[in-house]
C-alpha cells in the first residue's frame, strides 16, 4: 500500500501496465519510510535522502533493504519519467545526485560484505571546456556500475589532473572535451603525465562529441568511450589492465 | 560457517540489488543517446537552461539570477549555439 502521498502522485506518470504492476507491487510492500526515500530521489532531494538513509541505517534497517525499497524503486520511476519525456537529462542527473548521497552510507556496508569499488576514477572536462553534462552522465554510469569516482569539473588544467592525481591514486583517468578547439588539451594532459613521470601509474580515457578512436590513438589515449555504457566497459578493461601491467 | 553462508548470501543480495540499479542506469543513458540528437541535453523539464557556459538559445528574463529559458527549437541543430568556453557567470 502507498502510505506516501507524493510517491503515489509520482507513480502515476507510470502508465505502461506491466511497469505498473512491477513497480507497483515492489513499492507497495515497503514501508513509510522506505517510500519517503523513493520519493526523495526521485525530487533529486540529496539532503533528505543522505538524512533518511543515515537515519534508516541507524534504526537497524538493512542496506539491502534501502537498495531496494528505497532507491532501487525511486530510480525505477526516475528511469520511466525519463523515457517517457516526463522529466530530462538535468532532473534525472539531480536524481542520480540523490542516490549518490545515499550511497555514501552504503558502501561501509558493501565494503564489509565483500563488495569493493571497481576501482576510481578522476573524471574531469579538460582545460578552456565548459561543458559538463557528457562527462556527468558518465560518472553516474561509472558510479552505478560500482566505481569510486571523482569529479574535478570543467575546465580542468594538465596540473590539476596531476595534482588530483596525487591526492586519490586512481586508476584511471576520464578526459571529457566537446569542442574542437579543446581536444587538443586531452593530448596535452597525456603530454603532462609523461612529462611528470606518472604515464604508467595510471591508465588515460578520453570522450566526448567530437572525439574518435582515431583521435584517442593519435593522442596517445589508452581508451576511448564512445557512449557513457562504453565508457564503463573500456573502465573495467582498463583497471584489468593496469592491475596486470603492475603485477 | 553459518555466518560465512549468510555474508555470502547477503553479498549475492546486494550484487543483484546493484545489478538492477546499473539496468536502469543504462537504459537511461540510451535514451539520453536518443533524446540528445534533438534536445539539448542542457534543457530542463521546465525549458530553462542548465548550462554554466554562454548559448544563443538562452532568454533571460527580469532576474539574471533566474536560469535562463531555452528558446531554441528542438528542430533545429542546438550545438551550434553553443559558446561552451565563454562562462555564463562571467556575462
Amino acid at each position: 500500500m502507498f502510505e506516501h502521498e507524493g510517491l503515489l502522485k509520482e507513480f502515476q506518470w507510470v502508465t505502461k501496465e506491466s511497469e505498473k504492476k512491477h513497480i507497483g507491487e515492489s513499492i507497495a510492500k515497503t514501508s513509510l519510510a522506505m517510500q519517503e526515500i523513493s520519493f526523495a530521489l526521485i525530487q533529486g532531494d540529496n539532503e533528505s535522502v543522505d538524512k533518511l538513509t543515515k537515519e534508516n541505517l541507524e534504526n537497524g534497517i538493512s542496506a539491502n533493504e534501502i537498495l531496494d525499497n528505497g532507491l532501487l524503486n525511486g530510480m525505477s520511476i526516475v528511469g520511466v519519467k525519463f523515457r517517457d519525456n516526463i522529466i530530462f537529462v538535468p532532473e534525472v542527473l539531480i536524481s542520480a545526485r540523490a542516490m549518490k548521497a545515499g550511497m555514501v552510507h552504503l558502501e561501509p556496508i558493501l565494503s564489509a560484505s565483500g563488495i569493493e569499488p571497481l576501482g576510481t576514477v578522476l573524471m574531469g572536462t579538460v582545460k578552456g571546456d565548459l561543458h559538463d553534462i557528457g562527462k556527468n552522465l558518465c560518472i553516474m554510469m561509472l558510479r552505478g556500475a560500482g566505481f569510486t569516482v571523482h569529479d574535478l569539473g570543467v575546465d580542468t588544467s594538465p596540473e590539476a589532473f596531476e595534482d588530483a592525481f596525487g591526492e586519490h591514486g586512481p586508476d584511471i583517468i576520464g578526459m571529457s572535451a566537446l569542442l574542437t578547439t579543446t581536444m587538443p588539451n586531452m593530448g596535452r594532459t597525456i603530454q603532462h603525465f609523461e612529462d611528470v613521470g606518472l604515464r604508467e601509474e595510471v591508465r588515460l580515457m578520453v570522450g566526448g562529441a567530437p572525439v574518435t578512436q582515431e583521435f584517442a590513438d593519435e593522442m596517445g589515449a589508452d581508451a576511448y568511450g564512445e557512449s557513457a555504457v562504453d565508457a564503463v566497459d573500456k573502465a573495467k578493461e582498463q583497471v584489468a589492465l593496469l592491475k596486470d601491467l603492475k603485477s | 560457517m553459518t555466518n560465512d553462508n549468510s555474508i555470502s548470501k547477503n553479498k549475492k543480495k546486494l550484487e543483484k540489488s546493484l545489478t538492477l540499479i546499473y539496468e536502469i542506469f543504462k537504459d537511461i543513458s540510451f535514451n539520453a543517446d536518443e533524446i540528445s540528437k534533438y534536445r539539448c541535453p542542457y534543457k530542463n523539464a521546465k525549458n530553462q537552461c542548465t548550462a554554466n557556459f554562454q548559448c544563443r538559445n538562452q532568454y533571460f528574463q527580469n532576474d539574471k539570477l533566474e536560469e535562463p529559458i531555452c528558446v531554441g527549437s528542438d528542430k533545429l541543430n542546438y550545438r551550434s549555439a553553443w559558446h561552451v568556453d565563454q562562462p555564463i557567470k562571467n556575462d
